[in-house]
């Protein structure tokens, strides 16, 4: 009766998921906010297509096999965004050069990635995001920074945090170690997973009497009064100029009101390899994994010929949506309607009124057909609505 | 009461448990109800604000990676079997056991294990044996077994077995010889990426007084 041919009818592939009504009304008013959000702040959106050349979306990074890939029937190599960082340098660098800098752009967007399901991921899944292009500033890092903040505030979470690294902080510490090269991608690697027995193992082997102050410098976590702690523990030019540009950025942040939300935390580093200065992410306690990333890129815009600092964030739609239900449970995702129904003959009547209603900005449901009055308290109810009966 | 404040351990049954719930006493926590030896798998300390769960081994990484618990005290082997997006804090030095690559005595005596084409290799732990003779350049071809690897060359499913050995006593009874360590593992403490941030005041303390219990 049922092979698996036929059944493959009613399944859709695994990572993938339908929105249902309370769900997807949910997304959409999320999304909403967030645009409002983002426009009042100068961003515009922008709207790029899910399938892009695959040698595009390479440029920005080296997830290939994460891609969902195909080709053309020219043979030519598409794939489906994994993000839309590198997209939006691509379209930035081919059609907005003219535009004043910098741009203020965002977007809301599915995005692909084979990832396994069984980790809690999706392999389609939404991000509302910002990219700053133009601009590496500390006033433009701090303001991206703060938009994230007010986006998840924006968003009704009750509790959030961000962390913030800086990339220069890593580079400089492996500098002030004179690391070998072979050795900085491992203990990049070890440090990017927060495997502190690894670091330990690794700083063992080519750190010496400099361990103790590395281990120290990856494990610090606080606000900006750590930052002479790392000046007095790392010193070397490098390091400096990141303290400065991280002092820089947390002035602005003061600013903004958002200190108190962000915590700079000098072992954070961001699995995207086109990160180059300062990186963040924002946690729910809710919520086993990060709602939100970003940081500033250097050097994506170079791969598409046009040479320009940026600075954006992506925050993920399902899982702040998840996180909002844990911290509200059984927070109703459908507004309430009005359902109209009419005896035989009122059929205009009713009509009028739904019409009345809809305008006053109420949810009207119509009856298809006049009824009688039980039958359409059986559907107003079954609607969890309210009932207006021409009888 | 905010979900902030509180701390979720999860514990390993098995060989493991008992050293946990001792570094965890030396640390100062609570853990008189751990020690009475009933079948409750989830105690709350309501003072020490402090809860745990007791699972298998097995599902400690996932317990951990999903946020149910915030950090979680399991072996090495475990973490590295599962690739779990987990942080690895500590090495907690207790649980000490070897991944080794066995063959029968008699085999081991006439033939290297490197010369083998296309050997079937008995495993609980096809990822670790995997990785291992991928890095050798070896192709294998990886049996998955549940338990009892030792029997697999016996009766002929496998040439060699990847398995772990704490004594090598299992090794000794059933003829077989170690040809090859893969690596060392102990107990490690990790925590989930999350926790790691959000409850950085809490773990960060344990971690402290926890390294010092394991240094001293």
């Amino acid at each position: 009766m049922s092979n698996g041919k036929e059944r493959a009818y009613f399944q859709i592939p695994p990572g993938m998921k339908d929105w249902l009504p309370g769900e997807a009304e949910k997304k959409r008013r999320l999304e909403n906010v967030l645009a409002d959000l983002f426009s009042v702040w100068g961003y515009r959106e922008v709207i790029t297509p899910a399938i892009e050349y695959l040698e595009v979306l390479t440029a920005g990074h080296n997830q290939e096999e994460m891609m969902y890939k195909f080709f053309d029937h020219q043979g030519r190599a598409l794939a489906l965004r994994p993000d839309m960082t590198t997209p939006i340098a691509r379209l930035a660098a081919t059609r907005l050069k003219q535009e004043p800098l910098p741009l203020r752009l965002f977007y809301l967007a599915g995005v692909f990635g084979q990832e396994d399901p069984q980790k809690g991921r999706q392999r389609e899944y939404h991000q509302a995001g910002v990219e700053l292009i133009g601009s590496g500033s500390g006033a433009a890092v701090a303001e991206v920074l703060a938009l994230a903040v007010e986006a998840l505030r924006a968003c009704g979470l009750k509790e959030f945090t961000l962390s913030a690294g800086h990339v220069g902080v890593f580079n400089g510490l492996v500098d002030w170690l004179g690391l070998p090269p072979e050795a900085r991608q491992e203990l990049r690697e070890a440090v990017q997973a927060r495997n502190f027995v690894a670091v330990e193992l690794i700083l063992n082997r080519y750190a010496g009497s400099q361990k103790e102050a590395a281990l120290t410098i990856l494990r610090l976590r606080g606000g900006r009064e750590i930052l002479p702690r790392l000046k007095e523990l790392a010193a070397g030019e490098a390091m400096e100029a990141t303290v400065a540009e991280l002092e820089e950025i947390f002035s602005f942040l003061a600013g903004y009101g958002v200190e108190d939300y962000i915590t700079l935390d000098l072992g954070l580093l961001r699995g995207l390899g086109y990160y180059t200065g300062l990186v963040f992410e924002g946690f729910s306690p809710a919520l086993g994994y990060p709602i939100l990333g970003g940081g500033s890129y250097g050097h994506l815009l170079g791969r598409f010929g046009w040479p320009q600092p940026a600075v954006g964030f992506a925050l993920g739609l399902e899982r702040v949506l998840l996180a909002l239900e844990r911290e509200q449970p059984r927070r109703s995702g459908e507004g309430k309607i009005v359902y109209v129904g009419y005896a035989p003959g009122r059929e205009k009547e009713a009509i009028a009124l739904a019409l009345r209603l809809r305008e006053e900005g109420k949810r009207t449901v119509l009856a298809v057909a006049a009824e009688e009055k039980a039958v359409a308290e059986e559907q107003a109810r079954r609607r969890r609505g309210e009932l207006v009966y021409l009888g | 009461m905010s979900e902030q404040k509180w701390l979720t351990i999860a514990l390993p049954k098995g060989t493991l448990f008992s050293s946990s719930v001792e570094l965890l006493a030396r640390v100062g926590l609570p853990v008189g109800q751990l020690q009475e030896n009933g079948r409750r798998l989830f105690f709350v300390e309501e003072e020490a604000k402090v809860r745990y769960i007791i699972c298998r081994p097995t599902d400690i990484p996932t317990f951990v990676e999903y946020g149910a618990a915030d950090i979680g005290l399991v072996g090495k082997d475990i973490i590295e079997e599962q690739e779990k997006d987990v942080y690895e804090l500590l090495d907690l030095g207790y649980g000490y056991c070897r991944f080794v690559v066995a063959m029968p005595e008699e085999v081991a005596a006439v033939q290297d294990w490197r010369e083998y084409h296309l050997p079937r290799v008995a495993t609980k732990f096809p990822r670790v044996a995997e990785k291992f003779f991928a890095a050798q350049g070896m192709q294998v071809e990886i049996i998955k077994l549940h338990g009892n690897v030792e029997l697999a060359p016996l009766v002929g499913l496998a040439e060699m077995i990847v398995d772990l050995v704490s004594t090598g006593r299992t090794l000794r009874e059933n003829r077989l010889v170690e040809v090859a360590e893969i690596f060392a593992a102990t107990a490690r403490l990790i925590a989930n990426r999350v926790s790691y941030q959000v409850k950085g005041e809490r773990i960060m303390p344990l971690l402290e007084k926890i390294k010092e219990v394991v240094a001293g």
